[in-house]
């Protein structure tokens, strides 16, 4: 119970710090969750990974993304966040 | 780690939830807390729809539940008996079946989403000690409500930091579980002594 009890508390702290960081890009993610998480309009999103927003399925996850388009996750996931993160060119 | 169950759920939708709580509910250590927390994330995101992950965790819970009462009740007189063959353990057991008939239901209640990880157990027992099937699945439809509600509404509100969320959270069931199971083998060490010191 302390051992349980003890994590519990470590990570409400670091929980506490990192609240308000958003949590790095993965390949589970869909395009929609990363939009959601990182306040960015799908319409803004999709065509920053290639994509049209209106014919694109919903829980789509960036792997499968990345694979269909032949660019391994790792790169594809790297890419995405650098994008995001000078989006101001996009908007 | 983490990441799989989440990719399962966007992968395959409610139903892997429905399955993943189901799952959860007779034993198997299935991360069901998870995937509902992701199914929150993408009832969000605007991926899936709010009802088919309410509904199909909710469905799978109650579901399991019910499977895990009736193999209590089947196995439970087979069980009863041979435990029974003892006098001394026969009034003991005729006792936590009274007590569990009597207490039982507000213990179905708690066991499905204060102390989740209990659940499977808390279910097989109320089966064998012959609890009705109404009253058990009242109890029990009222928990996993609350259960489903609050990992998906968790996953709602926290859908950008669900990884953090998830071990957080986990810890904290973990240590709550820990401390109920600590509690009743405490409470059953006293009950013990005080009758040994009785009958000495």
């Amino acid at each position: 119970m302390l051992f349980f009890g003890g994590r519990a508390v470590m990570f409400s702290l670091r929980w506490d710090a990192e609240a308000l960081r958003t949590q790095p890009l993965a390949g589970w993610m869909t395009p929609r969750l990363v939009s959601y998480a990182h306040d960015l309009p799908p319409e803004v999103l999709l065509p920053m990974l290639g994509l049209d927003p209106d014919a694109t399925p919903r829980r789509m996850t960036l792997e499968e993304i990345a694979k269909a388009q032949g660019i391994p996750t790792d790169r594809f996931l790297a890419e995405l966040a650098a994008r995001i993160a000078d989006r101001g060119d996009y908007q | 780690m983490i990441d799989l169950f989440f990719e399962l759920v966007s992968g395959y939708g409610a139903i892997v939830i429905a399955l993943a709580t189901f799952l959860s509910c007779l034993f198997l250590p299935v991360p069901s807390s998870v995937m509902m927390l992701a199914g929150g994330a993408f009832v969000a995101s605007g991926d899936m729809s709010l009802i088919a992950v309410l509904g199909g965790a909710f469905t799978g819970a109650v579901l399991g539940d019910q499977v895990g009462y009736r193999i209590g009740r089947w196995g439970g007189p087979r069980l009863s008996a041979w435990l029974a063959r003892r006098p001394g353990r026969a009034a003991v057991l005729a006792r936590a079946q009274a007590t569990l008939r009597h207490w039982g239901g507000v213990g179905v209640f708690f066991s499905t989403w204060a102390v989740a990880p209990l659940g499977p157990w808390v279910n097989v027992a109320a089966g064998g000690a012959g609890m009705s099937a109404l009253r058990f699945t009242i109890w029990d439809m009222a928990g996993e409500a609350i259960w489903v509600t609050l990992y998906v509404g968790l996953g709602y509100s926290f859908a950008a930091n669900l990884d953090m969320l998830a071990s957080t959270l986990g810890n904290a069931v973990g240590a709550l579980s820990a401390g109920v199971v600590a509690l009743l083998l405490g409470w059953v060490l006293i009950r013990r002594v005080h009758r040994d010191q009785a009958n000495a």
